[in-house]
């Protein structure tokens, strides 16, 4: 190795950068397919028939993504749960790139065991491999858990499958018999849960950045009122309930404070609340909207939605100096903006020949892409790695909830039952086995 | 002449490159390639990495999936251009 | 046509001061959010029906002056505005009459929007066509102690259909007497 660089460095230095020209072909694009992976049927115990298998699971979290196609289990030529069996050459053939295999057994304390290998099919090496426990409830968890392991280590971004959504679900809207409710599930939409519900109104769930606490808005009093809710114990506080809007409740990266949306100075103006010691701050002085604040990664801005200069964009006000710029030029409606990690790129909803949808913009190249083609699409959240997003949409007139990567190329709808669906919020990253979290329950 | 199988080494090599999200634009990574006559790849060496290993990887699985290439059966090209070359792995037209 | 209405609501004016106790001492069960109605210790019930009509139905809800006709509690706006319809001043103005000549009624103006649009923003929007409705009513000198505006965004459609009709009937701001 040693050797074959000192050679290449010599080649260089003698060639200049003839040498870069006939010796070295560069590589400037590639064609990007989805990665092809197999998840093997994990070799899983009688105890375990009625589950979901863990596989399954697996596969559904990596297709979501966009990046993966897995492979169907009926294409498979033979179902290895030891890496002893793991023969390449049964891969490469079908063009699979990367096989993942497991089993699943009761350990003796009663808890569920997975066992589970990574290979790298045309590299021909083992990536990683590791077991996991939890208690039985924690089946989901424990297959979200090794799709975020694979999706990392093929991928060099962190998996963000063992998280939760928040959304709200209305039922009868628009009739006297009218009824909300605040709803926790997987990340896949699976195993929902109702956290409080109401037959008045509920808007703007955000999560704690520890993913143990949610603010929303809640109607419950005929009124709006900002509501920070426990999800492990239930215990809820009506933290404002000003005269006018009390909305938008989105807490800080370091979760000591809440920026949110007031009204009771004539107009709605975008507040920080400090939450040891609820004194509020006022951010912005104008008679316009400002509404709809969002945090930068570092705490350091607010980006938030105004009319300000007559159409409803995106604006950033820094925190030190209270100095606004204007984020946002295409288009006469930008609105509900979200930065991803990293700071360099906003998702908002986009209003293009009358039509709303989740716009992503490069704030470094002012490049702006349409994310989504549906109607009436908004709310969009971003997964904590910043890799897919979540949003509502409308489909037959209904409510319901969609997932796009962050490269447009794969969309999904996630299942939901009667009533409309609508304003999904991502958690942050949790650790859902370890038991500190909330339990897993089912 | 050498150019038109290079250009086919590249043509095959970005078909097989899928970058993994994590890659950036200005990423490097340059691997060398060694041949024999027939074109199949007998070797493939990380000689500088991007920093990223899932970019790395995918570089090399670009390579690997290829098999062999194409190559002149001019013993003396072959020997100059294409017995061990360097593939430099920099994209260009990534989002980010 | 203006003076018309003037004449009808001086009418009004005097009918509404005889009879607002006797209106309000009709009370009949209301909706829950309503606050209950203070009866004035000093007037009787009334023996009999009275001559002229009353300014209140049981709901509270106010009539057109002179008839047993409900005044109009919905104003609807157009798609991204928040400014009145000039068809609908007529019976704000009427509105503001009764308010100004009951002083111990208060109404909860409420504005919707309809689903185009982010829900933050709309709620924005729904506070701007209460407000409008609130700064005619204050400058046509009711007190601001007498109103309240509650923005609902498009949180509670009238209609919950997906079309322009739906959205047209949702885009509105209404008034809820208490």
């Amino acid at each position: 190795m040693i050797r074959i660089m000192l050679s290449l460095l010599l080649l260089l230095a003698q060639a200049g950068w003839a040498a870069e020209s006939l010796d070295t072909i560069i590589i400037d694009t590639g064609y990007d397919k989805q990665t092809r992976i197999a998840v093997v049927p994990f070799r899983t115990g009688p105890e375990y028939a009625n589950q979901q298998p863990m596989a399954d699971i697996v596969s559904f979290d990596l297709a979501r993504s966009g990046q993966f196609a897995p492979l169907p289990s009926d294409n498979m030529l033979a179902f290895p749960s030891e890496p002893s069996e793991v023969f390449f050459r049964d891969w490469r053939i079908l063009g699979v790139e990367y096989v993942l295999i497991g089993s699943v057994s009761t350990g003796a304390n009663g808890n569920t065991r997975v066992r589970y290998t990574l290979f790298d099919v045309f590299n021909e090496r083992q990536m990683s491999s590791d077991e996991l426990s939890a208690t039985r409830s924690q089946w989901r968890d424990l297959a979200h858990r090794v799709a975020d392991v694979a999706y990392e280590a093929i991928t060099g971004v962190r998996g963000a499958f063992s998280t939760r959504i928040l959304y709200v679900l209305a039922r009868n809207a628009g009739s006297p018999n009218a009824s909300y409710s605040l709803e926790m599930a997987d990340s896949d939409g699976e195993r929902s849960r109702t956290l409080f519900s109401s037959r008045q109104p509920i808007m703007s769930a955000s999560w704690a950045p520890d993913g143990r606490r949610i603010a929303y808005v809640s109607f419950e009093t005929g009124r709006p009122a900002i509501v920070v809710q426990d999800i492990a114990s239930g215990a809820r506080e009506l933290l404002t309930q000003f005269t006018g809007i009390n909305g938008s409740p989105v807490f800080s990266p370091d979760g000591t404070q809440l920026a949110m949306v007031l009204s009771r100075d004539g107009d709605p103006e975008i507040y920080v609340m400090n939450l040891a010691d609820r004194r509020l701050r006022r951010l912005t002085r104008h008679h316009a909207i400002d509404t709809e604040p969002s945090w930068s990664e570092d705490g350091r801005y607010i980006i938030f939605t105004s009319d300000r200069g007559g159409r409803p964009q995106i604006y950033q006000l820094e925190l030190a100096t209270n100095l606004i710029e204007r984020l946002t030029f295409q288009g006469d409606y930008n609105a509900r903006a979200r930065l991803l990690p990293g700071g360099k790129h906003l998702v908002y909803v986009h209003r293009q020949n009358g039509v709303f949808h989740i716009a992503w913009q490069d704030l470094e190249r002012d490049d702006v892409r349409v994310l989504t083609q549906t109607a009436l699409d908004e709310s969009p959240s971003l997964a904590p790695n910043g890799a897919m997003l979540i949003y509502a949409t409308q489909d037959q007139g209904r409510g319901i909830l969609g997932v796009v990567s962050i490269d447009g190329r794969v969309k999904y709808r996630l299942p939901s039952s009667a009533g409309d669906v609508r304003e999904p919020a991502w958690s942050p990253f949790l650790d859902t086995l370890s038991g500190t979290w909330l339990s897993g329950g089912e | 002449m050498a150019q038109s199988y290079r250009q086919r080494i590249y043509e095959t090599v970005v078909a097989n490159w899928s970058r993994p999200p994590s890659a950036r634009n200005g990423m490097e990574a340059s691997l060398l390639v060694e041949l024999v006559p027939t074109g199949d790849i007998v070797n493939v060496t990380l000689v500088r990495s991007s920093g990223n290993t899932a970019f790395d990887r995918s570089a090399e699985s670009a390579v690997r999936k290829a098999r062999r290439f194409d190559v002149p059966k001019e013993s003396e090209i072959f020997e100059r251009y294409f017995r061990r070359f360097t593939l430099l792995f920099r994209p260009e037209d990534l989002l980010r | 046509m203006s003076t018309q209405w003037l004449r009808n609501i001086l009418v009004l004016l005097f009918a509404g001061l005889v009879l607002a106790g006797c209106a309000s001492s009709r009370t009949e069960p209301t909706e829950p959010s309503a606050e209950p109605v203070e009866t004035p210790d000093t007037a009787p019930p009334p023996p009999m029906a009275p001559a002229q009509s009353p300014t209140f139905d049981a709901n509270l809800n106010p009539y057109v002056p002179g008839t047993t006709r409900l005044l109009s509690r919905t104003f609807y706006f157009e798609y991204d505005r928040s400014v009145l319809n000039p068809n609908d001043l007529a019976a704000l103005e009427m509105h503001a009459t009764i308010l100004r000549d009951n002083p111990d009624r208060a109404v909860v103006i409420e504005g919707h929007c309809d689903e185009r649009g982010t829900r933050e923003y709309n709620l924005a929007l729904g506070e701007r066509r209460a407000d409008a409705v609130r700064s005619f009513l204050t400058s046509a000198g009711v007190s601001p102690r007498q109103i309240e505006m509650v923005s609902y965004g498009e949180e509670r459609p009238e209609d919950p259909g997906h079309d322009e009709a739906a959205w047209a009937r949702n885009r509105r701001a209404v008034m809820i007497y208490r």
